[in-house]
């Protein structure tokens, strides 16, 4: 899906930035905790599809990106952009992650190998 | 012959004074120089435009294919490091290719730009920015939601590039630069740039204004190195009828104005907005209600299947291809309609088989029966639906 004229490079979209203050994987789900609808008009096109899209149910920066036509290095800093001024939440699933079942997971597929 | 003897003499004889005593005056040397340069130009342009169009023509086929490349490259970098020195390459190029453009309209010709398109004033904006070297300094302002018509819009951009460049260059270089744009009375756009530079000098303000309206009251006294993007604007200003003018600000700095006259505008074209906030609801929705019947509770999901517009729609169309794409992405309420087309499915068969062996005449029994098995296996899934 392409969205913007040819001629606006991705650069100019984050003013050159590629890295983000908080780490933004693929998996990294964001969602907006409440929705504001004059925020959303006065943002610019890119930041504004994520925003909608994300508005619903939380979606993985991937699928945003995806889903928006953005690309995946755009969408970090947009997103982290947004997430700076609390209009999106980032859920850091790091805690979380179940470390045995990951094991087993690893174990299961050298047997297979 | 004697002339020019007497000149070669006395230029050699400033030179020595000159590298006796700096001091001496320079202006002594450059009266006899400047007489000569005439004859070259009285001889006319001579082949040197349609050379010089040429070596335009393929700066900017090369930047065009590094462009392609660079942009599937950035697609899919993921490397912050990396992604950085990439989005440096493209600016260079975008420059590269926005002074080859430059090139064409200063040789008089019309930049054939590659898939021209109806681009809103967001765009417009965006896009002079991204041609721009010290592009993060300049903010996008309010910009009204109207788009500049496919013949002109390049253009336009051309003229926002140079201003914008001119304001980032000739402003400090932490100030940011800010570009909006507002509906006029007359129903023309206005483009202003505002930059927090020490402004012009108010003769060198009204030479500017003069060059840019297409009509230099006098020989342009001015730097050509440094004004050499109003030159463009100009040209251009005078093929789109754009009032371009510079003011100075009170404050402090200038403010470069554009003024885009009404036939150049239209609404941003439907596709575009829909493809961006609307169509992807409709694209969407069934992946959203897959998604949304996992979560919320089984209300949803009825609705999905007693609705039968999506499945009317497929069946529709060619019988036999919706049903195989409908099956695999959709979850849960589409495995119904897969089952009850495999069981209906012999039925139409074995008229359209029979049919195949006769294949010009049998041509409207073939479709009748088609018809036919369509309406049968219609009827008894709206009977399943139902119960």
């Amino acid at each position: 899906m392409q969205l913007r004229y040819w001629k606006v490079r991705p650069y100019v979209l984050t003013a050159g930035r590629t890295r983000t203050r908080q780490p933004l994987l693929v998996h990294t789900l964001v969602s907006v905790p409440y929705y504001d609808a004059v925020f959303a008009a006065g943002l610019l096109p890119e930041a504004r599809s994520l925003y909608e899209q994300a508005r619903r149910t939380a979606r993985s920066v991937a699928e945003l990106s995806a889903v928006c036509g953005i690309s995946l290095g755009v969408t970090r800093v947009v997103v982290d952009d947004l997430a700076a001024t609390d209009r999106l939440l980032v859920h850091t699933d790091h805690d979380n992650v179940d470390f045995r079942l990951l094991e087993r997971l690893r174990d299961g597929l050298r047997k297979l190998a | 012959m004697r002339s020019t003897d007497i000149t070669r003499r006395t230029t050699w004889r400033q030179r020595a004074a000159r590298w006796l005593d700096p001091t001496v005056a320079r202006w002594d040397v450059s009266p006899p120089e400047t007489p000569e340069p005439p004859p070259p130009e009285d001889r006319g342009p001579g082949p040197w435009p349609a050379i010089c169009e040429q070596f335009a023509l393929r700066i900017l086929a090369s930047a065009y294919q590094m462009g392609a490349h660079l942009e599937a490259v950035e697609a899919d970098e993921q490397d912050p490091e990396r992604l950085e020195r990439l989005y440096r390459i493209d600016h260079a190029n975008t420059r590269i290719r926005r002074h080859a453009e430059n090139l064409q309209v200063l040789l008089g010709r019309r930049v054939e730009d590659a898939d021209p398109q109806t681009v809103p004033l967001v765009d417009v904006v965006r896009a002079a920015a991204s041609a721009v070297e010290h592009y993060p300094r300049i903010r996008v302002g309010h910009v009204v939601e109207l788009a500049v018509v496919e013949f002109a819009a390049d253009d336009v951009i051309r003229v926002l590039t140079e201003l914008l460049d001119n304001a980032t260059r000739f402003s400090p270089p932490t100030a940011p630069v800010t570009v909006s744009a507002f509906v006029t009375e007359d129903g023309g756009v206005l483009l202003r740039v505002e930059d927090a530079g020490v402004g012009l000098h108010p003769d060198h303000l009204t030479q500017l204004n003069a060059l840019l309206t297409g009509r230099p009251a006098a020989p342009v006294a001015l730097d050509p190195a440094a004004h050499l993007g109003l030159a463009v604007v100009a040209h251009l200003a005078v093929a789109h009828r754009l009032r371009v003018a510079l003011t100075t600000r009170p404050a402090g700095g200038t403010t470069a104005t554009v003024a885009v006259p009404g036939a150049l505008l239209c609404e941003i074209p439907t596709p575009g907005p829909a493809a961006a906030a609307p169509a992807p609801p409709p694209a969407w929705p069934p992946a959203g209600h897959g998604t949304e019947s996992w979560s919320t509770p089984m209300a949803t999901p009825h609705r999905g299947t007693d609705t039968p517009t999506v499945r009317l729609a497929t069946l529709d169309g060619p019988a036999a291809e919706p049903p195989p794409t409908t099956g695999p992405p959709t979850t849960g309420l589409p495995r119904r309609v897969p089952e009850s087309v495999r069981d209906r499915v012999p039925a139409p068969r074995p008229p359209a088989d029979t049919g195949a062996g006769s294949p010009p005449e049998a041509w409207p029994d073939e479709t009748a029966a088609f018809a036919a098995g369509v309406s049968d296996a219609r009827t008894p899934t709206d009977g399943e639906g139902r119960q």
